[in-house]
């Protein structure tokens, strides 16, 4: 299945919405832009990227030699997400933690239900939904919290060899460290995980 | 500007899909090829060595969503990809066009494009231009760049093994895991992305 790849499943999901409540949600995006209010989604740790792009009724590509222009009535919000783990989890989570942004989000599309309660939001998302024809990861074993364990495993590796050659006692007290900020990061990450049906 | 997070390009576009022509769906034909397309260390993607995260879709219609909404339809279907990948697009319209050359060219002879004489990269870069919609908002969760992630990712399960060989070594013999491991991925050759770590 194109939106499944490893560990990764990857969403989109296109809503309507009026013209001008494009500028009120451009405004909401450059308050979600501030790093420390994106301090809940990068909690999660199971989103490896994710976007909201405005397509405007008058912002769809013209290509020379195209003789059809569209020119829609609403504004478009395309979201496009890539996370660890399965489609209901993913949208149960989202609703949990995150209830407050997601109605700053899609309140101004049409006919939204709101993100609680969640079975009106879920047959909001489905119908609302593109799937893949193509989906792509670099790294599909591995999920967000793997990335994240390998990157802070390979920046105390490297403080640790930068100890080589110090006494053996220094040596053991940074061996000793290492092993204190690695010992629940490591293991056999990046293989085939289990299978989603 | 949205399409940048941090030193992170997400990328947006929209590519309409020719209309058919006599023995031609293109619809059907593009479909057809992206299911067929690598989507592992054989993509196109991945000879890139930039990019973390790809996708081709459809939109072949926009979603109705009941009264009081007005309905309405697209003039054209659109092909749409997204991609989130280190640098510029610059760098990445080169790398497709010296590397992916082949399946990108596959994909995009059913989509209308642009002026096809000039020299390849260029071709590219402008199609991709030309069908970029910017991000409105863009998030990663992700700190390194896909080469020093890739490595990250092969030195944990290296690490991994280097505790467990240590446990009960002397301190010397420690030493000699850490610098033996260290020698090794000085030179170690990174796997293409698009695979699973170890096979």
């Amino acid at each position: 299945m194109s939106n499944i790849r490893g560990k990764a499943y990857a969403m989109n999901v296109i809503t309507p919405q009026k013209r001008w409540k494009s500028i009120i949600l451009n405004a909401a995006f450059k308050l979600l832009t501030i790093r420390f209010t994106q301090k809940d989604l990068r909690d999660l740790s199971f989103i490896h990227f994710a976007r909201w792009t405005i397509i405007p009724a008058t912002g769809f590509p013209k290509f020379p030699q195209q003789t059809r222009i569209d020119k829609t009535k609403f504004d478009y919000l395309l979201f496009e997400s890539n996370f660890n783990g399965s489609w209901n989890e993913y949208v149960d989570a989202f609703n949990a933690a995150l209830a407050f942004k997601l109605n700053l989000v899609w309140y101004w599309s049409e006919n939204f239900p709101g993100s609680v309660p969640l079975s009106p939001f879920k047959a909001y998302i489905e119908h609302n939904q593109k799937y893949n024809d193509y989906y792509y990861m670099a790294y599909p074993g591995s999920a967000v919290s793997d990335v994240k364990n390998a990157i802070d495993v390979a920046d105390a590796f490297d403080t640790l060899a930068g100890q080589l050659e110090s006494s053996d006692e220094d040596f053991d007290k940074a061996y000793l460290k290492f092993l204190g900020q690695t010992q629940n990061k490591i293991g056999i990450n990046g293989g085939h995980g289990p299978q989603m049906s | 500007m949205s399409n940048y997070y941090g030193k992170f390009y997400g990328y947006t576009g929209l590519f309409p899909v020719l209309d058919n022509e006599e023995g031609h769906n293109h619809l059907v034909e593009l479909r057809s090829l992206l299911s067929s397309l690598a989507n592992d260390r054989g993509s196109l993607f991945s000879r890139t060595g930039l990019v973390h995260g790809a996708r081709f879709f459809i939109l072949d219609d926009v979603v109705y969503n009941g009264h009081p909404t007005v309905e309405e339809h697209l003039k054209n279907c659109y092909l749409v990809l997204s991609m989130t990948f280190d640098g510029e697009l610059e760098d990445l319209a080169s790398r497709i066009s010296s590397l992916g050359e082949s399946d990108w060219g596959r994909v995009m002879a059913h989509c209308h494009s642009v002026d096809a004489s000039k020299p390849a990269h260029e071709v590219v870069l402008e199609q991709l231009r030309k069908g970029q919609v910017t991000t409105s908002f863009l998030y990663v969760d992700a700190s390194a760049n896909l080469e020093s992630t890739l490595k990250a990712l092969l030195l944990q399960r290296k690490v991994a093994e280097l505790i467990e060989n240590g446990q009960g070594a002397s301190t010397e013999e420690r030493k000699a895991l850490v610098k033996a491991l260290a020698e090794q991925f000085k030179h170690i050759e990174i796997p293409a992305p698009g695979g699973f770590i170890g096979d």
